[in-house]
């Protein structure tokens, strides 16, 4: 009986899994039409438009109708598994995009003429086997000029990809041609079983098109929860509920502009923006009310959510565990430095954040990948949780600190955060002077702020205790994160100029000093592993380096030998290193580079600047007249930004990456037999509200001293400073052309 | 530090703190680093043998390679790929690591895209490779089915890695005939041995000491520079039945023209759209012209290479209704709308200049394109609409003087497409400029022609029509703001059988240095090809032009009343079998003229004439340096 009643239940179960699979295609073909009439049936009169301004003539490509409707339900189902049952939500979204463009050019005809999509993805599917997943349906439309409209048949597809799990297609649409208009839409169409999920939406009213009309449709079932922020004056949503209790939100903005996109922009700081974030589900994770609608809510709302994550993270990753361990293991390389060095107790905080960013990224193990090059240099952190963990290890070890939720200059401020993602960690100790810790990568130092940070205003969180398994987490008050200054941010390039024997080249030693902001690319770009693991191990006391401890040891003897060699390849490569940074500094590559050597690695607060230096020759700049020559000394300087005729005016404010300064030091020897000329017209003095170039010369015995600055004020200008900006960077090109005469005799 | 604490770190560490490395699928040629020795084929063997297959594939080839990797230097991943499409399927991929079979590393199977293709049926077979530690060996198994003998025409020697021993053997049972060409054998020490067994040859080529390949940029095409084997399939006697393949050419034309016959062209279609292209047109070569430039204009070149369809053009009322199309769809469609407009056009098959092969050996590796022929009063003309900025009569350096296959009812044509002379291509620039404070001031001229219209219109119509205008000037200007261009025109930027012309007003700002009575002038502001020069101790290929160049840069300078020339320059005249340069400067009463001409005659630069090629370049930058001197009299 009992073998019959489970026999019965495995053929239901079988029947209901072939129905499903032997449906699938029908369905699909089923919805699709479904969804077709339904979208090109939107009664949105944008939509019915087919004539642009006279103004807009012009222009690449106009949007004339964008429209973005999202639809989101969610279900709480149960699931009987073998032992226990589970509860678990069925979670259906929509979000379809429809845009109809006016296509006035070949560019624009390319952009719009092939379109790659998923078409299918199986999503989650152990709760789900019945449930669609991810499916992705298109339609595309050409209107004519004469008004006439086509439809293409989107099954006229090549599959680029075809698995039972996902689906990938590619459509060349046919019979597209300039002066069309194309209307087309993409659906994303889920269905999945899960316990949480967070579905963040960004509406930017701006693109490199103007758009004529852009509305946003929401509708929201009421077991989910909603919330938005509308930032940079766009449009709020209009809300309101329908007969079932789901909320309707919509929100409509009309005539927008192209928007300037390329250069020192923060979009998120700029454009008009809607933001959306719909929530469905979730335990112990950040709670919101179902079938509620949150505009615009407290940035203290979202300190709370940062703790929520912040506890997930110390729970899943067990991080009270590890930095029990850690601590551990820091502390002993502690009692080490201290039998060989005298570690004064305000210098802890430093030890230990480079002990942990030691152990993080220098450390070596038998069983690590072999990863000594370039990429070794740009690994970077999970940077929240690489922070909490250094935190509670600071805690473990008597360090007090807390942690600044620190929000980037190229994201919302602390007062338009929506979601907790928004903030990032920076840690600050709190005892006597406050040490700050970030985590940019292998390079960071201690006590260092990335620029992208400064000038905020933050929250700040503290971990008030916790224990292997349990943290308390509390708020501190606000602080503002300072800006670094021109003076600190500074590359400093000391060159010694001579011209060859032959008259024919310049012969440059050059020494180049990187403070601040300047350092970390040239860092990345330039640092050999073998030299900065060196370097470091000494620094923290660390007895025996791995390559050491693997000669030492049977097991891995030969792995000392594969590192040798892995080195040797790394090192090979390094000048063309040098190669590509000195092309990239002075625009022209070198003819010879015959000497490169790091001379300070810059890895710590105690010893910051990035040094380095290099010879090298270069052609070109040095040009015969008669029995004369002339020398390009403007282009000494390097390459100099060069504005685009279309960036000449500016109506949008500046944000840069940090204040700095640009210093040039250059003697250059006067040839033997040759006087120098034209000494005079090297002086330059711009100086104004943004910044200045300052050039003089001089020349002392048989020398040209001369000594270049320039400096940007801040890291932010407002948009009417612009000219003066553009004078700063007009009198750095006028220089790059300044030349000198060296005349015979 | 307890055990489980260690763990725990490790974990947080690799799997929390740092990004993951994205797992790149690499290139269809992937090549080892120049110098890097670190991974070497210690032996490879690939067998081939043509079998017996069934009804729809009677003749199928069985492939079986091994390949014994060894690590030199340090242990490391290596990515291992195998390319495999609708005609070839694989059977069984097994992995071993040091001697153990690796069941553990599973192999990914998906479609590869490739740049500038919309599709292709290329599909890879791809996974890591790992090499355990120095001194250890990796070997990979592969067992793969080619279903046609007809795509089965290539055997390349080089590998990615250093080889120390390769041999490749081909079985060829006596029931099947095929030609085996060696191609580009020279230099390399190739033994061959050929072998009677069993009613089959069995031909065994070893090859010893070979370098890894390497990807440098404009090389020749592999078939130029890498030692391989062109196989030709001829014929087959499957079972008492005689199967022709490629035997001649004539069967490989039969073969491509049983494809055409099936394209299905509606007659009624085609005959209404050429009548509207060429309504109210009078004139024979204009008409021509019209009809050649609507498909240039209005189909959109789209790369499809889908196994059989990558040799049977698609119906040409179906590239006009898409308005887009491959090589062949838009061949085809300029041949039926030529034909209906009543002209005798055909189509044809032409490898390109990256192939090194020409029809005297028959096979699917010899052609990679589809143009067609016009044939007007005794005279062969080729259209190619795929260069959509080519006029009519000029040829792209792709196709010129290759061998072209036309078709001819049952039988077929070979023919040459024309050469074109260097002229063709000019790039001139004029510039009549007078001094004005520390300025140049004055009138430019540009006129373009051929390739390098066509390269340049191909960028412009690439940008968005707001940006053009600045576009153009910063292209003209070299991002150079003191070269403030004004009053910017041009001939019709769609217009293909004329040169294109483009004229501005130049203020060349700080161009003149005054040094007390003297005026020195750089009259070149391109400084063409000045950093030309190649890295002997780098480039192993000979260097490949993308067309032949023709520029002529002339600057007419007014002499300002007050000032004489001090000394003209000595200008500069190479003239080599490949290029020339040539710098004059001339006076003409009160103008000075400085004229130069760059010619790249041969768009191959082979490596034995680098050195000469640096030397010359140097001597074009040392004239590139001088300057002219005006001074007060």
């Amino acid at each position: 009986m009992q073998n019959r009643y489970i026999l019965s239940l495995l053929v239901f179960l079988f029947i209901i899994f072939q129905h499903s699979v032997a449906q699938t295609d029908a369905e699909y073909k089923k919805r699709v039409e479904e969804v077709r009439k339904e979208v090109w049936g939107w009664n949105i009169p944008a939509f019915n438009n087919r004539t642009i301004p006279a103004a807009l003539a012009n222009e690449s490509g106009v949007v004339i109708a964008r429209h973005q409707e999202i639809k989101a339900i969610s279900k709480t189902k149960f699931k009987f598994l073998v032992i226990t049952a589970a509860k678990y939500k069925e979670i259906y979204f929509t979000n379809t995009y429809r845009e109809m463009v006016k296509i006035n050019d070949k560019a624009t005809l390319e952009e719009f003429s092939e379109f790659s999509y998923q078409k299918s993805k199986r999503l989650a599917k152990f709760f789900s086997r019945n449930l669609k997943g991810r499916v992705t349906i298109l339609g595309i439309r050409i209107i004519k000029p004469d008004g006439t409209i086509k439809e293409i048949d989107v099954n006229e597809e090549v599959m680029i990809k075809n698995d039972n799990d996902e689906k990938q297609s590619k459509v060349a649409v046919s019979g597209l041609e300039v002066g069309d208009i194309i209307d087309y839409f993409v659906s994303r169409q889920e269905e999945e079983a899960v316990g949480y999920r967070t579905e963040p939406y960004l509406f930017i009213f701006g693109d490199d098109k103007p758009i004529m009309h852009y509305s946003v449709h929401c509708e929201v079932g009421a077991t989910c929860a909603v919330e938005y922020r509308a930032m940079n004056g766009a449009p709020e949503f209009k809300v309101k509920k329908d007969a079932d209790g789901d909320n309707i939100l919509d929100a409509e903005y009309q005539n927008i502009p192209k928007s300037p996109v390329d250069l020192w922009m923060s979009s998120a700081r700029q454009l008009p923006i809607l933001r959306l974030n719909i929530r469905v589900g979730g335990p112990r994770k950040i709670k919101r009310k179902e079938g509620e609608v949150y505009r615009n809510q407290p940035y203290q709302q979202i300190i709370e959510d940062v703790k929520v994550d912040m506890k997930e993270d110390f729970y899943g990753s067990q991080l009270g565990l590890v930095a029990e361990g850690l601590s551990g293991e820091i502390k002993s390389m502690i009692k080490r430095m201290r039998r060989q060095d005298d570690l004064p107790k305000d210098s802890l905080p430093y030890y230990i954040y480079y002990a942990f960013r030691y152990i993080a990224f220098y450390k070596v193990d038998a069983n690590d990948k072999i990863n000594v090059g370039l990429e070794r240099n740009y690994q970077a952190p999970n940077k929240k949780k690489f922070l909490l963990l250094l935190s509670l290890i600071l805690d473990k070890l008597g360090i007090n600190n807390e942690i600044i939720l620190a929000t980037s200059v190229y994201g919302p401020d602390t007062k338009q955060v929506m979601l907790a993602d928004d903030f990032e960690y920076i840690i600050k100790t709190t005892k006597n002077t406050p040490v700050y810790m970030s985590a940019e990568g292998v390079f960071t130092n201690c006590n260092y702020i990335p620029a992208e940070y400064e000038g905020q205003q933050n929250p700040t969180v503290v971990v008030k205790g916790f224990t292997k398994s349990s943290i308390r987490l509390d708020d501190e008050a606000m602080q503002n994160i300072g800006k670094s200054s021109a003076k600190q941010n500074v590359q400093t390039e000391n060159l010694k100029v001579s011209v060859s024997d032959n008259m024919e080249e310049l012969k440059i030693a050059r020494k180049t000093v990187l403070k601040g902001q300047m350092r970390q690319g040239a860092q990345r770009h330039l640092l050999l592993f073998e030299d900065y693991y060196e370097e470091e191990r000494k620094a923290l006391g660390v007895k025996e380096s791995f390559m050491e401890e693997f000669a030492d040891s049977r097991k891995n003897r030969s792995l000392a030998d594969e590192y040798t060699a892995a080195f040797a390849k790394a090192r090979s490569e390094w000048k063309d290193r040098f190669i590509s940074e000195i092309s990239g500094e002075f625009d022209t590559k070198p003819k010879d580079v015959t000497s490169y050597k790091i001379d300070n690695m810059g890895l710590r607060h105690t010893k910051p600047d990035f040094i380095y230096s290099t010879q090298f020759t270069i052609e070109g700049w040095i040009k015969r007249g008669g029995n004369n020559y002339i020398v390009d000394m403007g282009k000494l300087i390097g390459g100099q930004l060069q504005l685009k005729p279309e960036q000449l005016e500016r109506s949008v404010d500046i944000y840069m990456a940090c204040a700095r300064t640009f210093e040039y030091i250059i003697s250059f020897e006067i040839p033997q037999g040759y006087k120098a000329e034209g000494l005079d017209k090297l002086a330059v003095n711009t100086t104004n509200q943004a910044g200045s170039f300052i050039a003089d010369a001089k020349q002392e015995g048989n020398t040209i001293k001369l000594k270049i600055t320039k400096i940007y004020n801040s890291a932010f200008e407002r948009a009417d400073k612009w000219p003066k900006l553009i004078e700063i960077l007009n009198a750095a090109n006028d220089f790059q052309s300044k030349k000198i005469l060296l005349r015979k005799g | 530090m307890n055990k489980i604490t260690g763990k725990l770190l490790v974990l947080a560490l690799l799997l929390n703190f740092l990004h993951s490395v994205a797992y790149s699928v690499p290139g269809k040629l992937h090549t080892a680093d120049a110098d890097d020795n670190n991974v070497v084929i210690k032996s490879k063997t690939e067998r081939y043998e043509f079998v017996y297959g069934n009804a729809d594939n009677p003749v199928i080839i069985n492939e079986q390679t091994n390949t014994i990797f060894r690590c030199e230097g340090y242990r490391t991943d290596l990515p291992y790929v195998e390319f495999y499409d609708d005609q070839s399927t694989i059977n069984e991929v097994n992995i071993f690591i040091d001697g153990k079979k690796n069941r553990l590393i599973k192999p990914v199977y998906e479609y590869y895209s490739i740049e500038n293709i919309f599709y292709s049926d290329a599909r890879i077979c791809y996974f890591q490779l790992p090499l355990e530690k120095k001194g250890s060996q990796s070997e990979v198994q592969i067992s793969k089915t080619i279903n046609d003998p007809r795509y089965f025409s290539t055997i390349y020697f080089s590998e990615p890695f250093r080889i120390e021993n390769k041999q490749v053997i081909v079985t060829v049972p006596q029931w099947m005939s095929i030609d085996i060409k060696e191609m580009n054998f020279d230099g390399y020490k190739i033994k061959k041995q050929t072998e009677k067994k069993d009613n089959a040859v069995i031909y065994t080529y070893t090859i010893e000491q070979l370098e890894a390949r390497k990807n440098e940029p404009r090389s020749p095409g592999p078939s130029y520079i890498y030692p391989h084997l062109l196989v030709l399939t001829r014929s087959a006697d499957v079972k008492g039945k005689k199967i022709t393949y490629f035997n001649a050419l004539a069967d490989q034309y039969a073969w491509y023209r049983h494809l055409v016959l099936q394209i299905g062209n509606d007659a009624a279609v085609i005959k209404e759209k050429a009548k509207e292209i060429t309504k109210a047109i009078t004139n024979d070569t204009a008409k021509i012209k019209a009809i050649f430039h609507y498909v240039q204009d209005n189909i959109r070149y789209i790369a499809f290479e889908d196994g059989i369809a990558g040799f049977k053009p698609e119906k040409a009322q179906e590239v006009l209704k898409k308005k887009y199309g491959d090589c062949k769809g838009m061949a085809n469609l300029t041949k039926e709308l030529l034909q209906a407009a009543g002209f005798d056009a055909r189509l044809c098959w032409i490898g390109t200049n990256h192939i090194a092969y020409d029809y005297s050996t028959p096979s699917l590796s010899v052609d990679n394109h589809m143009i067609c022929a016009l044939r007007y009063k005794g005279k062969l003309y080729f259209l190619d609409a795929t260069e959509t900025y080519i006029g009519f009569d000029q040829y792209a350096e792709r196709i010129q003087g290759r061998q072209v296959m036309i078709e001819d009812g049952e039988k077929y044509m070979l023919e040459k497409v024309p050469l074109r002379s260097t002229e063709q291509n000019i790039d001139l620039e004029k510039r009549t400029v007078h001094i004005d404070g520390n300025n140049l001031k004055g009138n430019v001229l540009h006129k373009m022609g051929g390739e390098s219209k066509e390269w340049l219109l191909t960028r412009i119509h690439s940008l968005k029509k707001d940006k053009l205008a600045t576009a153009l000037q910063h292209y003209l200007a070299e991002g150079n703001q003191k070269y403030a261009i004004t009053q910017l025109q041009t001939s019709d930027l769609n217009e293909r059988d004329n040169a294109l012309d483009i004229n501005y007003q130049l203020d060349h700002e700080d161009a003149v240095s005054g040094f007390g009575d003297e005026l020195y002038i750089d009259l070149d502001f391109r400084k063409d090809m000045d950093n030309a020069d190649i890295d002997i101790n780098k480039r192993t290929t000979d260097l490949v032009f993308s067309y032949k160049k023709y520029l002529i840069y002339e600057t007419e300078l007014t002499i300002p009343s007050g000032y004489k020339i001090n000394q003209l320059p000595e200008g500069l005249n190479i003239d080599e079998p490949a290029y020339s340069f040539k710098i004059n400067y001339k006076t003409i009463g009160e103008k000075l003229v400085y004229r130069k001409e760059i010619t790249i005659k041969d768009t191959r630069l082979r490596k034995a004439a680098f050195a000469k090629w640096n030397a010359s370049i140097s001597q074009l930058k040392k004239s590139y340096n001088e300057q002219i001197i005006l001074t007060k009299k």
